[in-house]
């Protein structure tokens, strides 16, 4: 019975439109679900633009927190930074106003290199001059620079402008007193290189060569 | 073996029958709620799963009876002759009672189905008339005027139909419209999916031949409070239905309070005389009007009844006895019956829920189609 009434709900089904005419519903029920259900899809579809919309405006809103927030602590640690290189730049400037002042003042100065030269000598030799005498002085103060490229050849003489010299001949009574007078000199700021040479035995005395490198204030490259 | 594999087969198909199955689509359950002034009836038809050659199939799943409290006496009537014996509820206070009582005792979904639900309105909520087509707007006039002046304070909503395929006239029926609004509003907001609110007679008349297997002439609700006759037709060229619809009247108040199904056929005398001259005039009327429905076999079709008073044993055969026709009682064609049943006697539930499995399958019948 089940399966021949089985058949039949499906053979006798009624036309969806016949049994419509039949319905006693006024349409505006139908029509309001229908707003309701369009309204609410509508609702749905809002929520979500203004979920993403939100979403949107808060993440860019972080993102540009985030980046302000690392821009101000860049700009704190770089601080010190740059006061530091501000500084080092005031102090440059001012290291260039005071090199050229004194370009300024030492080209004004004379060049006394060959005084001062003398002056350590005499420096030196005046407290033993009874015992030393002084026979000549011979210096030649160096002109030039040696450029790095020519300080590989070792021969000076190639360079003769470069190299000062100083050679004092002197006759001492005492041969003791050559030691001390060594050091006087080597002592002297503007002597280098202090060396002995030769002790000949005169009749007045024991003659000497002390030789050394001066230095000179006004060189030129 | 292949009965036991058989089994198995079925078991595990019911087990996969969830109620909402993939991505929330929830299956549907078709359901007729026949509203009575005292009563609601609720029937369900269900798709069937279990039995493999039927499946997608629509079974009886449920039937519930549920009494409504009796503050409401009787029921409101309008334009009936009957009006003047109703008048126990004539304000529109007890009508917005009633319609809440109904709200709160319609039974809840809790699960995931979908529930298509069709409605009928107490029979004395309905008027039905019988105009000429040129008189129609007229009659319009007249309901509308005729539901203000009742307890519904409102105007009435009017469906007409051709009466016959060769008559200027029509059949039409009103029910009152915001009242009807209201309730289809509110039960709507329980969950249910609305179909539609059909009068029981259209119901059961466009439902019959589907549910008994039975084609009838025409199909007689008889309730203690009233009832009605309807011929159903299909004009098939132009698709519309045609009907003719009429109310027969209640048992007498006197005995409307002592009513059961197991009164004799003495108790109902008055009444079942001048029901069945009603059931009778009106199959004459529809002859006389016209040939109007498959002109074959006519008379052999026969008249059933249903209702409250359709199971009284003997009724029918009084009936058939006093129109000279072959008389049927409402009965589902199938041996499935509801298992969760709350009606005391289940031998006479066929006629009774009649109304509600009629319009369970227009439910049923609106899906299947789809759109309105």
């Amino acid at each position: 019975m089940i399966h021949h009434h089985a058949k039949l709900l499906g053979k006798f089904a009624l036309p969806s439109s016949f049994v419509r005419q039949l319905d006693l519903l006024p349409c505006e029920f139908y029509e309001e679900v229908e707003t309701n259900r369009v309204r609410g899809w509508w609702a749905f579809v809002l929520t979500l633009l203004l979920i993403g919309f939100g979403n949107l405006v808060l993440t860019d809103w972080l993102r540009a927190e985030s980046s302000r927030r690392y821009a101000k602590l860049l700009k704190d640690k770089v601080a010190p930074v740059l006061e530091i290189r501000n500084q080092a730049l005031q102090q440059s400037v001012m290291n260039q106003k005071l090199q050229r002042w004194i370009g300024h003042v030492e080209s004004a100065r004379p060049d006394d290199s060959l005084v001062q030269t003398l002056a350590a000598v005499t420096t030196a030799v005046r407290t033993q001059s009874r015992e030393a005498m002084v026979d000549s002085i011979e210096i030649a103060l160096p002109t030039e620079i040696v450029a790095i490229s020519s300080a590989a050849d070792d021969s000076p003489n190639a360079h003769p402008h470069t190299v000062g010299k100083l050679a004092i001949d002197l006759r001492v009574s005492q041969t003791e007193i050559v030691q001390q007078l060594l050091a006087r000199l080597a002592e002297q700021p503007r002597l280098d290189d202090v060396s002995v040479q030769g002790d000949t035995v005169a009749g007045d005395g024991t003659r000497l060569k002390i030789y050394a490198v001066p230095q000179a204030t006004r060189v030129q490259p | 073996m292949t009965s036991i594999l058989q089994r198995i087969a079925d078991r595990t198909r019911v087990q996969r029958q969830s109620p909402a199955n993939w991505l929330g689509r929830s299956s549907t359950r078709c359901i007729g709620i026949d509203l009575d002034i005292d009563i609601i009836r609720v029937s369900s038809l269900g798709r069937s799963s279990s039995h493999t050659k039927h499946r997608g199939k629509y079974v009886w799943n449920t039937y519930n009876q549920i009494q409504l409290p009796s503050l409401v006496a009787d029921g409101p009537s309008v334009g009936s002759e009957k009006s003047a014996a109703n008048n126990e509820i004539d304000s529109p206070q007890r009508l917005g009672e009633w319609i809440s009582n109904v709200i709160e005792l319609l039974p809840r979904s809790v699960d995931s189905f979908r529930n298509a639900v069709s409605i009928s309105l107490p029979p004395s909520w309905t008027h039905y008339g019988m105009v000429r087509q040129s008189e129609l707007a007229a009659a319009n006039e007249n309901c509308d005027a005729m539901f203000r002046g009742s307890i519904f304070r409102s105007d009435a909503h009017t469906r007409s139909w051709d009466a016959g395929k060769q008559t200027d006239h029509v059949m039409m029926a009103s029910v009152a419209k915001q009242p009807t609004l209201d309730l289809a509003r509110r039960i709507r907001s329980l969950g249910y999916e609305i179909c539609g609110i059909f009068a029981q007679g259209m119901a059961l008349g466009g439902a019959a031949h589907s549910l008994t297997t039975l084609n009838p002439r025409c199909v007689a609700v008889l309730g203690k409070d009233g009832g009605t006759i309807s011929m159903l037709g299909c004009d098939p060229d132009a698709g519309k239905p045609t009907g003719l619809c009429r109310q027969l009247r209640g048992l007498p108040p006197a005995s409307r309070s002592s009513f059961s199904q197991l009164m004799s056929l003495e108790d109902l005398q008055p009444w079942l005389d001048q029901t069945a001259q009603d059931i009778g005039a009106t199959l004459d009327y529809a002859n006389r009007l016209n040939q109007v429905w498959e002109d074959h076999a006519v008379d052999a079709r026969p008249v059933m009844i249903a209702g409250d008073l359709a199971p009284i044993p003997g009724l029918d055969v009084a009936i058939a006895s006093r129109i000279q026709k072959p008389v049927a009682v409402w009965r589902f064609a199938s041996d499935e019956r509801p298992l969760s049943t709350t009606v005391p006697t289940p031998a006479s539930v066929d006629a009774t829920a009649a109304v509600s499995l009629s319009l369970a399958h227009l439910s049923a019948s609106l899906l299947r189609r789809g759109s309105r």
